[in-house]
């Protein structure tokens, strides 16, 4: 019962983890390069950070949960691999894609509260935080074939 | 042994973990990021979301959903899965991709369609879009909480023989 419970939560929270993923690389980035200055402001200051709180708060509990679940059933080799995919795409989310996104916005407010235009350093975090974006979004395919072959592949 | 009745049951299982990702997160997204965010922004924000980021969050949304019910489909018959667990979470999983192309799509494009005519004609929009939105909204807050014991009952079909 218990590693089905912490199965479970791994399964929601890397949902939100991955969903949100998917999210900005497929919707949000695409939607931000064609969208008007002021429905992108909006975008930046309102929805950003709601979406990252998730996003972060959801990878660590991710990573928590699989950790458990790992102790509860034993290693093999596709969850080492996959597991450690996981544990970089964890350390890409906090280190990398979370504080450059939080420049982003802070940047974009400072911009629209003085009226200046935006410092030359926000476009260097605006390209840091999607290339880190862009590279967990490919991980993640590997990542989520490993995760299914340590339970259900048993051949590898 | 590596073979094809051993390979093409991952695959399925992999495409439907990924459409799944997809599709759930997208409506997690939904419920825990854009409805608040509707909530309390400004009407030009608002207006730009409905017309420029709602249609492809739903395009995601839609087809991943049926990807996912498909690969799933897939997965039951070459991986010989017939158990209690995965029938009530299939079930589940039926209703929420019912709600996703007959409710939560159709209404929403009704937003879509009439948050477009009144920015082209600067007019205010007409009084049954919020019908709209509030049918779309609660089909979407159902899903949302179907999620949860169809997640439950699709994990237990494969990892809790004891049901």
């Amino acid at each position: 019962m218990v590693p089905l419970l912490i199965r479970w939560t791994h399964f929601v929270a890397g949902i939100t983890w991955i969903g949100l993923l998917y999210y900005f690389n497929w919707v949000l980035l695409p939607f931000l390069k064609e969208a008007d200055a002021p429905t992108k402001k909006g975008v930046i200051r309102d929805l950003l950070p709601r979406a990252l709180f998730w996003f972060r708060w959801s990878a660590l509990l991710t990573f928590i949960a699989g950790g458990m679940l790992l102790g509860q059933v034993g290693l093999n080799t596709p969850i080492l691999i996959g597991a450690s995919f996981g544990f970089f795409m964890l350390l890409t989310t906090w280190l990398v894609i979370s504080p450059h996104q939080e420049k982003v916005i802070q940047l974009y407010a400072e911009s629209a509260a003085t009226g200046t235009p935006l410092p030359a350093v926000f476009t260097m975090h605006e390209r840091v935080a999607t290339a880190a974006l862009r590279v967990n979004f490919y991980l993640s395919f590997p990542t989520l074939l490993f995760m299914g072959m340590s339970a259900h592949f048993p051949q590898f | 042994m590596v073979s094809s009745e051993t390979v093409i049951p991952l695959l399925f299982r992999w495409i439907h973990f990924v459409a799944g990702v997809t599709w759930i997160g997208l409506l997690y997204y939904f419920n825990l990021v854009q409805v608040p965010f509707m909530k309390e922004t400004d009407a030009t924000t608002k207006s730009g979301v409905v017309l420029k980021l709602l249609p492809r969050a739903l395009w995601w949304f839609r087809w991943s959903a049926l990807v996912t019910v498909l690969a799933g489909i897939a997965l039951m018959i070459s991986g010989g899965i017939h158990n209690t667990a995965i029938m009530i979470g299939a079930t589940l999983g039926f209703i929420m991709l019912f709600n996703v192309w007959v409710i939560i799509w159709p209404n929403q494009k009704a937003v879509i369609r009439m948050t477009g005519d009144a920015t082209a004609t600067k007019t205010p929009p007409p009084p049954e879009m919020a019908r709209h939105a509030r049918i779309a909204y609660l089909a979407s807050r159902t899903n949302f909480y179907l999620s949860f014991p169809m997640l439950l009952f699709m994990g237990m079909s494969a990892h809790f023989p004891q049901f």
